[in-house]
């Protein structure tokens, strides 16, 4: 939807590859991630779906070296992940994670957000503009010198945010980063997401249960118990609606809508629809009625 | 409940907010080996003014002095007494065995009195009109000239604010892990001591669990945007050195001369 452009050229580099990953924590009987492959284009928006526990905060974990890969190899902005390269993969890949409690380092908004920049040794002068200028994009301006004690978790998911978008990495990946947020501050924070992403040519890999959310990205990744089940357009994940509803994920409402509509003997396109497509459609079902 | 460790601290806009942090912390340090060298009425009289101009100078209501003194007042009257009733010197008005109660004795404890009381003011000053943080910020940059010897400041300043940051977090951990055991009919603040104990353990055993959670992806986080121990950082906070400080210590060596005059020894 935001990708108009890209979707043109069929072929992207992939900036991520992942072939044939196996993860696996200690004390645990299954692996927690399991012969998992895929590639992620260059400059799209991946959604990562799936159960809790399904593995998806780990993969996002084993591409930045947080937990390491007990089988299969990864690349990611054309390095493989390995000891070598890790740190300058960090430095392109930015990760919010899910709980933005346990990742506000600084004492004060500020001061977290330019935690980044800080290991990064940005000189103090250029940090300063960076600074507000990342809290300006996620709206959190007036909030510059409050303690994360006074935030809000939506606020802190905010915060969360800015210290990354500083960084101005090539992928962001987001681990259910908006979760916090109510309805409004959500829909504004992807928005402000899909601006930059826009601006600067961003790779984003978010993890999300938001069905709306995944419907609207270039591609969608699911994951069930470790394994890849299926990875394609929203359409094409859509379109396999009884199956995705088998592994408890919620199917969008025009998709719900749809299968509703077919049952009660309606004829719809099997592809997946948009708001407005399906608006079309039973206007001109109506019309032809 | 996280009022209870840091609400000392009362913003402001004052002169003494508004000084460097390092300079209050090295100026009450300072100030409290001078009030050592008072010795007679005079000298106390000298510290007790600028005590009490210092605190005027804060803005802050002077109640907010009253609680800090409060917790200390039995040591206080203990000092007090013992200075009483074990100087004996001057006019002895009664005495018996080790006891005595003389002219000595009473000025004496009246100086130790004037001495405590007026050192516990300018520390409450400092805690008053001086952030967690930026004490916390203060101390590391004090702290620097320990690198020379290999000492961690960086990463011992970083665990400083880290651990200040998490006060928050945990204490209202510990609130929701107590509220929860009450719900499940546990009793806390009564019974023996030892019943009092055993009430504490199912707190802290979820609470340590949940600080190595916490530890655990903070430091998941930490890595991910680029923290290395072994790697040199920029700042990006600073604290800021005023003219303000610097006459400040111009004050404080005036005072002091002014002490070293009058003192009679
Ligand atoms: N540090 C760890 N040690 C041991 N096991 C872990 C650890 N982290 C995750 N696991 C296990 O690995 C599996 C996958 O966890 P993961 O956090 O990747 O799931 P997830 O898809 O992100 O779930 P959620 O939607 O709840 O965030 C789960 O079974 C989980 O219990
Ligand atoms: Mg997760």
């Amino acid at each position: 939807m935001y990708n108009e452009r890209k979707r043109g050229n069929d072929v992207e580099e992939p900036i991520i590859t992942i072939d044939h990953l196996t993860v696996k924590y200690a004390e645990q009987q299954h692996p927690a991630l399991d012969d998992i492959s895929l590639t992620v284009p260059a400059h799209s928006w991946t959604a990562i779906i799936g159960h809790n526990g399904s593995g998806k905060s780990t993969m996002i974990k084993a591409l930045t070296g947080l937990v390491t890969a007990d089988a299969g190899t990864m690349t990611v902005a054309g390095m493989p992940v390995d000891e070598a390269h890790i740190w300058d993969i960090r430095r392109k890949m930015g990760v919010v994670f899910q709980n933005p409690e346990n990742q506000f380092v600084g004492s004060t908004v500020a001061d977290d957000v330019a935690f980044g920049l800080e290991n990064a040794q940005i000189p103090r002068d250029k940090m300063i503009p960076r600074v507000q200028n990342a809290l300006a994009q996620v709206g959190m301006t007036d909030f510059a010198t409050r303690e994360p004690a006074h935030l809000s978790g939506g606020q802190k998911q905010r915060v969360a945010i800015a210290g990354i978008v500083a960084l101005a990495p090539d992928i962001i990946a987001l681990d259910e980063a908006t979760s916090m947020l109510d309805p409004e501050g959500r829909v504004a924070v992807l928005q402000t997401i899909r601006n930059l992403k826009a601006q600067q040519d961003l790779t984003i890999l978010a993890v999300t249960h938001d069905l709306e959310e995944a419907a609207a990205a270039d591609n969608v990744i699911v994951i069930d118990n470790g394994h890849l089940v299926a990875s394609g357009t929203p359409p094409e994940i859509f379109a396999r609606g009884e199956k995705l509803i088998d592994m408890g994920l919620a199917v969008p409402f025009t998709e719900q809508l749809k299968t509703d509509l077919s049952n009660a003997g309606v004829p719809l396109p099997a592809h997946y629809l948009t708001e407005e497509e399906m608006a079309e459609q039973i206007w001109k079902l109506y019309s032809t009625m | 409940m996280t009022n209870l460790m840091i609400g000392r601290y009362l913003p402001g806009d004052s002169l003494v907010h508004r000084m460097d942090p390092r300079s209050k912390i090295v100026l009450v340090f300072y100030f409290i080996c001078i009030v050592f060298l008072a010795d007679n009425g005079l000298s106390y009289l000298v510290l007790g003014l600028f005590t009490l101009l210092a605190v005027l100078l804060t803005k802050i209501k002077l109640i907010y002095f009253w609680r800090g003194i409060r917790p200390a007042i039995v040591l206080i009257l203990f000092t007090v007494m013992i200075q009483v009733f074990f100087t004996r010197g001057g006019q002895i008005f009664w005495s018996w065995g080790p006891f005595a109660l003389s002219t000595a004795g009473l000025l004496n404890a009246w100086f130790i009195f004037l001495r405590l009381v007026i050192i516990i003011c300018m520390s409450t000053l400092l805690t008053l009109t001086t952030s967690p943080l930026d004490i916390s910020s203060a101390l590391s940059s004090l702290m620097t000239p320990l690198k020379w010897v290999h000492f961690p400041v960086d990463i011992i300043a970083l665990m400083l604010s880290i651990a200040l940051r998490f006060v928050p977090t945990l204490m209202d951990e510990t609130v929701r892990i107590m509220n929860a055991q009450r719900a499940r009919g546990v009793d806390f603040g009564s019974g023996n001591l030892i019943q009092q104990i055993k009430a504490v353990v199912p707190i802290l055993i979820p609470l340590f669990v949940s600080a190595i959670q916490h530890a655990e992806d903070l430091d998941d986080a930490m890595t991910a945007r680029g923290y290395r121990t072994d790697a040199p950082r920029t700042t990006y906070r600073i604290i800021q050195w005023h003219t303000r400080d610097t006459l400040s210590f111009g004050v404080f060596i005036v005072l002091t001369v002014i002490i070293l005059f009058v003192r009679t020894a």
